[in-house]
């Protein structure tokens, strides 16, 4: 530990090092997968949160860094090889490496590529920033027999070169004081001309052959080559990026991801749900009802509020368990491989190979397939993604086609169900190639160049942290939505529109909620299902589609939902008056439109945060349209068969 | 010893486990900097590691492994080392 008279040159004490902006903030720079989401994880612990880049949905970490000389604001930006921005993630980068609103970078040295990692430092000693370096990974460039030397890098380079390791802490309270000492007193690199922002640079490949010439006499200075030979990685590599064995084990992956979100995130939804539902809206009725609060009071708080902070609780275990498998995936340095095993397949929709793992997460659950699309690099495919995410069929509509299905095709349920999930995949091929040659028009699939890491265990406290922050994030911003949107179907099944019932205490058909689907079912009778109690529970399905059996049920007043035969036989007699003797074809077109019709409001609360509203309403609105037509399709040819 | 030509083939076509030098890559200017990023700088030795699924090819550049996707793998012309 550092004493208070080691706090750099001018004898200050601990506290913050003041610049003109208030709080000095220092950028963290380097190459994806170099350790510096570790790195950033250490040194800022559970003082952070995600915020978006300036103008942009490029989610960063931003943290406070506690020095033991002061505190710091952190920023952890997007792994880069250059600051010539090939990606919006990458220009984000480039852009805040020339903000000067940023006192300092820590650039991230990867001891086992070093002269890629050298020369990112140089392009950000060219920006004139002041810099210290973190060199990191030496314990696998050891492994390798390459061990750059930290002092002679620093010699060479004119700045602090600090060995530090975010796995086990070593070197954080040395970068600390580096990095507290190079703001009172700022290191700059030698050897490499200071750009002025305005300056044109012509010939780009002369530009940055002069670099490359740097970077070759520095690396000469302080690492000592030797062959690189094959590692336990290029032998994993050999098996997993195999042509024939490589796609079954990444099938195996996107399988165990899969069961991770059915069968260990639902019995945890169930157990919250029951929990939120059971003791705590017993516990909640009855102390309103202790201080003699009035019914609809407490029909609000358990139906409308507690409800909705239900949903959103019960969301959280299956969030937790999606960012932990994609952020242990993630830093095992297997998802670089994914990208290269599924990279020609997804080529035909404009987008890279890492786009398939958010979408096959979808099939469980969408929203946090959603969050998954955070691993693609490019802004404009996390956007193509994350809009096709919704036509994943999740688990939820699963259970609306099961009642259809065994309801009105009793011998061939199974297939049918089936057919629903090649009508997905078929929708999202579709409606990604009609993007790609309209709005997305500018998304061209990317030359795949990208760097293999070593495969490594992941590292748990880091694991939990990121999962931590990223539900957190979650929770707040689409939780708000969520609630506030079950709060608001309450109030529209709580008003009485007719009958003189009431407040809080109406039959379904006689509130507001009731009036609605009574005015949206006509809009129902192309399909052949032009009934209010239908109409009801796809209203109620935007909120979530697990409540539209629910909402089905509700509207025949049956008091048991899990009576499914009962309510299948009463839909099945509404199903065929409504389609003029073509059940069939109108429970097909009513499967096939709450496959795709709209998300939920969680998954819409989640674009919304990630692309913004234009594209998620666009989207919404392009969806529904193509599901009514789709439904209409479904319900006038079938019938003719 | 008669004189030897030197032999130029594609990156693409590189049989796993031999070695040559990056001579030219014939792609617009963005890709070929891209490139030099990485280390396939021209002149650079780098050894083929294999053909992954999907038609990439893994080399490697000093001590760093690189995927590159096939098409591209095949605008990149090496000298056989």
């Amino acid at each position: 530990m550092s004493s208070q008279g080691d706090c750099h040159a001018t004898g200050a004490s601990r506290g913050r090092i003041a610049t003109v902006e208030g709080i000095a903030s220092v950028l963290l720079v380097g190459n994806p997968n170099v350790g510096k989401s570790t790195l950033f994880n250490a040194l800022t612990k559970a003082r952070q949160h995600v915020v978006n880049a300036p103008g942009t949905t490029v989610a960063l970490a931003e943290g406070t860094w506690r020095t033991d000389c002061a505190d710091v604001t952190l920023v952890d930006l997007p792994g880069t090889y250059s600051l010539i921005a090939r990606s919006p993630d990458e220009q984000v980068a480039a852009d805040a490496v020339s903000d000067p609103a940023h006192d300092l970078a820590v650039v991230v040295l990867d001891a086992t590529a070093l002269s890629r990692s050298l020369y990112l430092l140089g392009q950000v000693a060219r920006a004139g920033r002041p810099i210290v370096a973190a060199l990191t990974m030496i314990d696998l460039a050891e492994a390798r027999g390459l061990a750059p030397d930290a002092d002679a890098l620093s010699r060479a380079l004119g700045v602090p070169v600090i060995e530090a390791n975010g796995r086990n802490g070593r070197g954080l309270t040395a970068l600390g004081e580096a990095v507290t000492d190079a703001l009172t007193s700022p290191s700059f690199v030698t050897g490499v001309t200071v750009r002025r922002r305005e300056e044109v640079i012509r010939d780009r490949l002369s530009d940055a052959q002069e670099l490359f010439d740097w970077v070759e006499a520095v690396g000469d200075a302080a690492v000592a080559a030797s062959a690189p030979h094959a590692t336990f990685t290029d032998r994993l590599d050999r098996i997993l990026l195999n042509p024939w064995v490589g796609p079954a084990a990444f099938l195996a992956v996107v399988w165990g991801v899969f069961q991770l979100t059915t069968v260990v995130a639902s019995p945890l939804m169930d157990g919250v749900a029951r929990v939120v539902q059971g003791p705590i809206a017993g516990w909640v009725s009855s102390a309103l009802g202790a201080i003699g609060a009035p019914t609809w009071l407490e029909s609000f708080a358990v139906g409308g509020v507690l409800a909705g902070v239900g949903t959103v609780l019960s969301f959280i275990p299956l969030m937790a368990i999606m960012f932990a498998a994609v952020s242990a995936l993630e830093s095992t340095g297997y998802l670089a491989r994914v990208a290269v095993v599924a990279d020609r397949a997804m080529r035909t929709l404009g987008l890279d190979g890492r786009a398939m793992l958010p979408l096959i997460v979808g099939f469980g659950c969408n929203v946090p397939a959603l969050s998954a699309t955070a691993v693609l690099p490019h802004a404009r495919q996390r956007l193509l993604t994350g809009l096709l995410v919704p036509l994943t069929s999740c688990t939820a509509r699963l259970a609306v086609y099961l009642l259809l299905a065994h309801t009105f095709f009793p011998g061939s349920a199974g297939t049918v169900v089936f057919a629903m999930y090649v009508a997905s995949v078929a929708l999202v091929i579709g409606w990604g190639l009609i993007a790609r040659h309209t709005v997305l028009r500018d998304i061209t699939p990317e030359p795949l160049i990208i760097a293999l890491p070593d495969y490594q265990w992941p590292h748990l406290r880091t694991l939990g942290r990121s999962v931590w922050t990223r539900v957190a994030s979650f929770t707040r911003k689409a939780g708000t939505v969520i609630v506030v949107a079950v709060m608001a179907l309450w109030v529209l099944q709580a008003i009485p529109v007719r009958g003189g019932h009431d407040i809080a205490d109406v039959p379904v058909a006689d509130s507001a909620y009731g009036a609605v689907a009574q005015g949206a079912a006509p809009a129902l009778a192309p399909m052949g299902l032009n009934d209010w109690r239908i109409a009801a529970s796809l209203v109620a399905g935007i909120a979530a589609k697990e409540v539209v059996i629910g909402a089905l049920a509700q509207s025949y007043a049956i008091d048991d939902a899990g009576d499914e035969a009962t309510l299948g036989e009463q839909v099945r007699a509404t199903v065929e008056r409504t389609s003029g003797g073509a059940p069939g074809a109108a429970a097909l077109a009513l499967m096939v439109f709450v496959l795709s019709y709209l998300p939920c409001l969680a998954t819409l609360a989640e674009q919304r945060r990630l692309f913004g509203w234009r594209w998620t309403a666009a989207a919404a609105g392009a969806q529904f349209a193509g599901a009514y037509g789709l439904a209409i399709l479904v319900f006038q040819v079938g019938r003719l068969l | 010893m008669p004189y030897v030509y030197p032999e130029f083939m594609l990156l693409s076509a590189l049989a796993p486990g031999s070695s040559a030098h990056v001579r030219t890559v014939s792609t617009e200017s963005g890709v070929v900097l891209r490139l030099r990023e990485m280390g396939l700088r021209p002149g650079a030795l780098i050894r083929m590691t294999g053909r992954a699924s999907g038609g990439s090819r893994i080399v490697t550049v000093g001590a760093a492994r690189i995927a590159i996707d096939g098409t591209t793998a095949a605008l990149i012309e090496v000298e056989a080392a």
